[in-house]
């Protein structure tokens, strides 16, 4: 098998909604690119002690599809994983 | 005052109210059942997050670097024969070119709180079977299949996933039921069709009986739950025994008289473990007593969070092998005098029973540790000082992980076999996380009353 997902732990700039109890991300800076969030695929949540870390599956407008999250501790977003096809 | 030990018992939380239940003339049926099983659980939820896996065989597991089985794998991959369980390497010989996605218990165990979220809408008789199977009871003048189409169109619009629902008067027919149409199935067995319907069924299709019990069978020459029906009790209680020939005997007519377990009542629990298969089998003593270890405190956690002690100790050792056959198990226990809470306790305990038991030169590929003999509460010790040490030391540790993640404190010989604390990796195994789901929130140690008398 060729297409994996290959994990990160980096911070990201992100750009994002909080409205209504839901956070919606909408734009990230990854490296020296940015890149446009076309669909939120899946969210889900962690506890991680204290904190509440928001996870989001997105699929960006140049088709890549990678995870990030939110902790609402700490305050700081992170790039997870992102699918490499094969 | 220390608070005086309770036996465990069944406690009535506060029900929610159901919205949507539907209410229909009494048709003069009993209690409904039904037993909604979603659709390739894990895979389906790995396939909602990222549209690239989905029409690939996507298989669901632990770290591929390692020894692991497949947890779940999508329908496209079930064709060629990989099954929930099978060892990944086999699954990668019927399935080569398989997605592996490394799986996140976290992950599921949320999508699975949305969902009981939803079903708690329709009644509050819920019963959490499963992380992905939950038993739903409505009373006689709902109707059911008007619920059962409503809960199936909210999971697709809010999560995007299936499931197969199955209706009966009990929940054994009902999980029958369920099975009989996946994906995406309904089916609903009404009692005047129950014996049509089992006769030819082969009887492993009914929940409860397995291959061994299956092939026992046979040997009576028992092959479907019709003929299991009209095999005489006497027959099966000289093969099988009391219980299981009674389970056997109503299994066959598909007569199950067991109640909802609510998931507001409290279930009484008699022990708390865990296991842990070891990546490669060993014969590394100092590896196999940090696993040890490791288990033994997270099973301390569990206890203090629920606010029991126990009194047994009880070790689990699957000894490796070269065939899937030659795997060897035992289990011992050993029961001690005073109340046990603190995972280095139980630890110590564990290892008497490992001195008494030996390796024998096997290698070890699976470890259990469970204390059982629970009492709630907490018994107050002849040595009064050095308990109250141990105790404000084990809420000390319990704190610090409670803010800053598990595992954020730990001894050395844990250290070398515990991952650190991962964003995404979640170090709760799956059947842990589900056990949580189905009773009260953690509780902090330092919640907990306390005062020397």
């Amino acid at each position: 098998m060729s297409s994996v997902y290959q994990e990160f732990d980096e911070a990201i700039a992100v750009e994002a909604v909080f409205y209504r109890g839901q956070i919606r991300p909408r734009r990230f800076q990854w490296g020296n690119q940015a890149r446009k969030v076309a669909r939120i695929t899946y969210r889900w949540k962690e506890r991680k002690g204290e904190a509440t870390v928001y996870f989001f599956a997105l699929l960006t407008e140049d088709r890549t599809a990678l995870e990030i999250c939110f902790n609402d501790k700490t305050l700081e977003w992170r790039l997870v994983r992102c699918w490499q096809e094969g | 005052m220390l608070s005086e030990p309770t036996p465990p018992k069944q406690r009535q939380l506060r029900r929610p109210e159901a919205k949507h239940l539907a209410v229909g003339k009494d048709s003069g049926r009993g209690n409904i059942f039904l037993l909604v099983d979603m659709n390739a659980f894990f895979a389906s939820i790995e396939q909602q997050c990222n549209p690239f896996l989905q029409g690939k065989p996507v298989l669901v597991c632990g770290d591929p670097k390692m020894r692991t089985v497949v947890a779940a794998a999508s329908y496209e991959a079930r064709p060629y024969g990989v099954e929930s369980g099978m060892p990944l390497q086999r699954a990668l010989q019927l399935c080569p070119h398989a997605v592996l996605v490394e799986g996140n218990p976290a992950k599921y165990v949320d999508t699975a709180k949305r969902l009981h979220r939803i079903f708690l809408e329709f009644t509050p008789q819920m019963e959490v079977f499963s992380i992905d199977e939950v038993f739903l009871q409505l009373p006689p003048s709902a109707d059911p299949l008007e619920i059962a189409g409503a809960i199936k169109r909210r999971i697709r619009e809010q999560e995007g996933l299936t499931c197969s629902i199955g209706i009966a008067g009990n929940k054994m027919l009902a999980k029958l039921a369920a099975s009989l149409q996946k994906p995406d199935g309904l089916v609903w067995i009404k009692p005047e069709q129950a014996e049509e319907v089992l006769k030819d069924l082969p009887v492993e299709k009914m929940p409860g009986i397995g291959e061994k019990t299956a092939a026992r069978l046979e040997a009576l020459g028992v092959r479907t739950l019709g003929e299991l029906a009209r095999c005489p009790e006497e027959r099966l209680f000289q093969v099988f025994g009391d219980c299981m020939s009674q389970f056997l005997h109503q299994a066959g007519v598909g007569r199950d008289g067991t109640p909802i377990s609510a998931f507001y009542q409290e279930p009484i629990i008699k022990s708390m473990g865990h296991n842990y298969t070891l990546p490669s089998d060993t014969y590394d003593l100092t590896l196999i007593k940090s696993h040890l270890h490791r288990l033994s405190e997270m099973v301390g956690r569990r206890i203090r969070e629920e606010n029991f002690t126990g009194r047994t100790v009880r070790l689990t050792i699957t000894f490796g092998g070269k065939t899937y056959q030659s795997l060897h198990s035992i289990t011992r226990h050993l029961t001690v005098d005073e109340s046990l809470f603190d995972g280095l306790d139980i630890y110590r305990v564990a290892l008497r029973i490992l001195g008494r038991v030996g390796l024998n030169g096997k290698p070890v590929r699976m470890l259990g540790v469970s204390l059982a003999s629970l009492r709630k509460g907490i018994y107050k010790p002849c040595l009064w000082e050095d308990f109250e040490k141990k105790w404000r030391l084990v809420a000390a540790k319990d704190a610090v992980n409670n803010k800053f993640g598990e595992w954020s404190l730990m001894t050395a010989d844990v250290l070398a076999v515990v991952r650190g604390p991962s964003r995404r990796k979640s170090d709760l195994p799956i059947r842990a996380a589900v056990r949580n789901m189905k009773g009260p929130a953690p509780k902090t140690l330092l919640g907990r009353r306390f005062s020397p008398s």
